[in-house]
């Protein structure tokens, strides 16, 4: 009789382990997450009004610095991915909150990466009227050539008498200036909880957008086509994951 | 059978009723309809529901100059109702401080239907064309945010924003929004051409006008095709040898065989927009018929169209086809809708 009630005990308080390990291998609920998008120069932190020299030693003092990532998925463990609708972030290097990119509502879950776009897709570049992100009133709209621009750099430099100028988009081919960005946590993992909020930590090094770019010629982009194609190939390789914060 | 032919008499009775009720001086409600002899739109409201505030919205703002940076010059400025929202007068548009720009300022009419806007189509959809003229520094030279800026200090605005959207926070969304229901609900489909096509009365056309629809349709109807009178393509008619001044299509393409080409423009109400093409260089319709049949020259772009077997260059066409055909081209005026005083400057 008593070994019977042990036996009982034992096996409630393995259901109870049981219960609570499967619990964490699929957490429920939503929880909250941030991608902080740091500007970086190379191994310094990124200002505007500071001097930088490019690998091509001119020396550059950026006045703007702004760009669009959108799309954002977050990829589980088990491969699945969580599309995030309507995530379109504009970061300036003018308004440092703007850096951190909040995601409200992610379903809870270990994920092993994320992947995003530099831009906007051709679908919001084609559609009529935005909000939020993508109001014409955040200075990132070509309105005579309708359309986004995706990453805008503006600044002086000695090489570049009149300053230079850099709106970076364009949504058709052959000069689609979109580029996809993938990270991977490698074995971190960002973990969704419900009633948290975790942060992926990214780096964008600005330096690797002038990459074989010489700011005397052009001093100026401000039209999709093959120059600015030239700077999307840069910014494709400028982004990439630091750490987790969970 | 007699309850069928009750039914009729009083469909019959609706109709007279109801045609009855359409007093040319009242204002009538706004509403957005297809044409029966017009194709499917490009614009339909799908996000945007036309709604009798969010025109009458629209319409302040297209005849509210505080669009533009020193609040001197509205839409209506360089789009008037009595030449079908063209520019009477101006071969180029006219902007703040006397500023002129490097085209002409087209009508605006059966927005909905248009692929593209601009005469080079750098514009991909009714709710931000009104983008290009108040941002751009020779026309209205206003940034949006400041638009929004000065909306928002209006309680006027704000009120009719609230009646249009149901929130006095404007943003530009809401803004463009009201003016693509404005611009989108200008359906210009009741010129003779159309009565005559759709055999309604009024639509009588002279023996000369029959005969300058079929040559129209011989000579011009390859490009300015259909019931809008425009394939919206872009091509290059001949006018320049060089294209350093404008580069057309091409500057919104980058695109080296784009060079010189532009918008293929509806002859709607051609009678009353000139002067025409994209610089404004025509200012009779004689003029543009005499630059078909002897002015097209020849350009590594020229549109293939205008240029024979042979080698020649235009469209032939005799001293009285010509007259025919402009006879015709004047049956496109709808006089309906240059008077449709729910356009009008409210």
């Amino acid at each position: 009789m008593k070994n019977n009630n042990l036996y009982i005990l034992l096996l409630f308080l393995l259901a109870v382990i049981l219960h609570s390990c499967k619990k964490d291998e699929s957490p429920e609920g939503n929880g909250n997450a941030e991608v902080e998008m740091e500007n970086v120069w190379s191994a310094q932190s990124f200002a505007l009004n500071t001097d930088y020299i490019t690998a091509g030693n001119q020396t550059l003092k950026f006045t703007k610095l702004k760009y669009y990532v959108s799309n954002f998925v977050f990829i589980k463990d088990d491969g699945t991915e969580y599309k995030v609708p309507e995530s379109y972030y504009l970061v300036n290097a003018a308004d440092p909150a703007s850096s951190k990119l909040k995601f409200k509502d992610l379903p809870a879950g270990d994920y092993k990466g994320l992947r995003f776009i530099v831009g906007v897709d051709s679908i919001r570049n084609t559609s009529g009227a935005q909000e939020g992100a993508l109001a014409t009133t955040n200075d990132m709209f070509w309105n005579w050539n309708t359309g986004y621009v995706f990453f805008k750099a503006e600044g002086t430099s000695p090489q570049a008498p009149s300053g230079f100028t850099y709106h970076i988009g364009g949504f058709k081919a052959p000069h689609s200036a979109i580029r996809t960005i993938s990270f991977d946590f490698g074995s971190d993992r960002l973990k969704v909880r419900k009633g948290k909020e975790v942060v992926v930590h990214a780096k964008a090094d600005i330096k690797k957008l002038f990459n074989n770019i010489d700011v005397s010629s052009p001093s100026m982009v401000h039209m999709p086509g093959p120059n600015a194609v030239k700077f999307a190939d840069n910014y494709a390789t400028l982004f990439s994951y630091d750490h987790v914060h969970n | 059978m007699n309850s069928m032919r009750v039914i009729l008499v009083f469909i019959g009775f609706l109709l007279w009723f109801s045609s009855c009720q359409k007093d040319p001086k009242v204002e009538q409600p706004v509403r957005f309809y297809v044409p029966s002899n017009f194709p499917e739109p490009v614009y339909r409201f799908h996000k945007n529901p036309l709604t009798q505030e969010g025109f009458n919205l629209g319409r302040k703002l297209f005849y509210d100059p505080i669009l533009s940076r020193d609040s001197t010059i509205s839409c209506g400025s360089c789009h008037q109702q009595f030449v079908a929202f063209a520019h009477a007068g101006h071969s180029l548009s006219h902007g703040i401080e006397d500023r002129f720009g490097i085209r002409n300022a087209p009508g605006i009419f059966n927005a909905a239907w248009h692929k593209s806007f601009m005469w080079d189509g750098g514009v991909n959809h009714l709710e931000v064309m009104p983008t290009a003229p108040i941002g751009n520094p020779l026309e209205m030279d206003e940034t949006m945010a400041n638009v929004v800026r000065k909306l928002n200090r209006s309680e006027i605005y704000r009120k009719w924003f609230k009646a249009a959207f149901g929130t006095d926070l404007i943003t530009d969304r809401l803004m463009l929004l009201a003016l693509a229901q404005f611009m989108g609900a200008m359906v210009s489909a009741n010129s003779k051409y159309d009565k005559y096509v759709r055999g309604e009365p009024g639509g009588n056309f002279s023996e000369q006008e029959k005969r300058g629809l079929e040559l129209f349709r011989a000579k011009c109807a390859s490009c300015h095709s259909g019931e809008l009178f425009t394939d919206y393509s872009f091509r290059n008619n001949g006018l320049d040898t060089e294209f350093n001044k404008d580069k057309g299509r091409a500057l919104i393409t980058a695109l080296k065989e784009d060079e010189g080409k532009f918008v293929v423009p509806s002859l709607r109400n051609v009678e009353l927009t000139a002067p025409y093409m994209h610089d404004g260089r025509f200012w009779t319709l004689e003029q543009v018929l005499e630059h078909y049949e002897k002015g097209v020259k020849i350009s590594a772009t020229l549109d293939p169209l205008l240029v024979h077997s042979n080698g020649k260059t235009g469209i032939s066409m005799t001293p009285d086809e010509k007259t025919q055909i402009i006879a015709f081209l004047k049956t496109l005026t709808d006089w309906e809708f240059v008077n449709d005083k729910r356009f009008a400057e409210p």
